[in-house]
């Protein structure tokens, strides 16, 4: 008989699809392992003692069996809830904006605590309404914490300091090159504009606490489109479309 | 010997293929219901098999509601006893069928053929919420009913529907969530008792 190991652990839900007939499989991202694929079984059937209410975007513990490649969670006991009805569409889009990139990105395994503590922290902040300022804030901890944060500070080409302004972001090189070095270089690019560059610096160098609020200064500052940047600059590197994103646009629009 | 050496025969792969594609099939039933069906006496399956191309054929989504139906509009849309100016809003058709086997709303249905899931990339724009509107417009209702599930995407899916309607002067409700009948108190997760107290009732 195959013997089980048995393990606990705190996790946020951050995605599920229906498994079978009356079965779940969850995401769960956890401090220690990254992402974790778990099925519950018979969850949309029947309620059951050793399980709170269970859906995408909750702090839990769990116990759970491990099998090969994916494991089976005995019980779930609720810890944090973020969304509370009734749900909105940009809320709900955005908290899936952060599941698809922290799922793309599950590959480094020394991060994961970090990026855990940024995942709720940023689950918080979009319940509070902020959803622009914490995917961006999540963009740049993110791409910090995978290395891959562009150079703003020095022109790559010349090393000069890099002096307030707008400039072009060069996707290939990650980072950004001094006007005049700039106009010698051809290269696919982004323009930065200098207050976004400087919202970049910022946020790079900022840690918030989970307290911050829409008033904060930074929070009404950040738009839309730097998101868009930086989720272009994103694309680049991993070479996938976020579904959830045409779907939170078409939703500001509207 | 090793079952994967075994070279199995190609119709019999191409059915389990096949079988295995339906929602709530994994591999393992597949495999079962292919040997079943190959075990079963042939009139049977001819039976199943008609059955199968007959719904395809004679099926179709309602052109007012979009329930599966075999006559356009459905039964359900052209019963002058049922109330018109009721609408039950479900995810799909096997929604309404659950509904409808209660006996206890005599209303009509629309049925969105799904529900709002950003991460699978499904927007209002790909549920029938657009024909939802025009459909409100052309003969208003006086009361909404949203009976989509009591999950974070279906609840977003309620809410973005009724942020759509709610100037339109239409009484919207949302199905009660709570405890279900013969269920225990102590056996009832925080957030369902929460919501049961919620939305108690006052006896009269």
């Amino acid at each position: 008989m195959q013997n089980r190991e048995y393990l606990n652990f705190e996790g946020i839900t951050i995605s599920s699809y229906e498994y079978g007939e009356f079965d779940k499989i969850f995401n769960i991202l956890s401090p220690d392992k990254g992402i974790i694929t778990a099925i519950i079984k018979r969850i949309r059937k029947t309620s059951n003692n050793n399980f709170d209410y269970i859906d995408i975007f909750q702090k839990m513990n769990f116990k759970a069996s491990l099998a090969d490649n994916f494991c089976i969670i005995y019980e779930a006991k609720s810890l944090q809830s973020w969304f509370e009805r009734p749900i909105k569409l940009t809320n709900l889009t955005s908290g899936n904006i952060i599941a698809e990139l922290t799922i793309n990105f599950n590959s480094i395994n020394e991060n994961n605590n970090y990026i855990y503590h940024l995942v709720s922290k940023c689950l918080q902040w979009i319940s509070n309404d902020m959803f622009i300022f914490s995917l961006v804030y999540f963009q740049i901890k993110l791409l910090l914490a995978e290395g891959i944060f562009p150079e703003i500070e020095i022109c790559l080409k010349c090393n000069n300091k890099i002096k307030p302004g707008n400039y072009l972001l060069n996707l290939m090189e990650s980072g950004i090159f001094c006007n005049d070095c700039s106009a010698k270089t051809k290269f696919s690019n982004l323009k930065l504009l200098e207050q976004e560059i400087r919202l970049l610096k910022h946020i790079k160098n900022t840690e918030y606490d989970n307290n911050l609020n829409l008033n904060n200064i930074i929070t009404q500052k950040t738009d839309l489109n730097l998101y868009k940047k930086l989720s272009t600059y994103i694309k680049f590197y991993t070479n996938k479309e976020l579904k959830s994103e045409k779907i939170l646009f078409s939703s500001i629009n509207k | 010997m090793n079952n994967k050496n075994i070279s199995i025969s190609s119709v019999i792969s191409d059915l389990i293929s096949h079988l295995n594609q339906l929602p709530g099939i994994g591999p393992k039933t597949a495999e079962r219901l292919a040997f079943h069906i190959i075990k079963s006496p042939e009139n049977k399956i001819t039976s199943l098999a008609d059955s199968l191309i007959k719904s395809k054929q004679k099926l179709s989504f309602c052109n007012n509601c979009f329930i599966v139906t075999e006559i356009n509009p459905c039964n359900i849309c052209i019963n002058e006893m049922r109330d018109q100016k009721s609408i039950c809003i479900v995810q799909d058709s096997i929604d309404a069928y659950a509904i409808e086997s209660t006996n206890s709303y005599n209303g009509s249905y629309h049925i969105l053929n799904g529900y709002i899931s950003p991460i699978n990339g499904i927007g209002p724009n790909e549920l029938t919420i657009s024909s939802l509107i025009k459909r409100i417009e052309r003969k208003p209702p006086t009361e909404i009913i949203l009976a989509t599930n009591p999950t974070i995407e279906g609840d977003a899916t309620a809410t973005y529907i009724s942020n759509q309607i709610k100037e339109k002067n239409i009484k919207i409700s949302r199905l009660a969530v709570g405890i279900p009948f013969g269920g225990d108190l102590d056996y009832t997760d925080q957030k369902t008792l929460t919501q049961a107290f919620n939305s108690r009732q006052i006896i009269e």
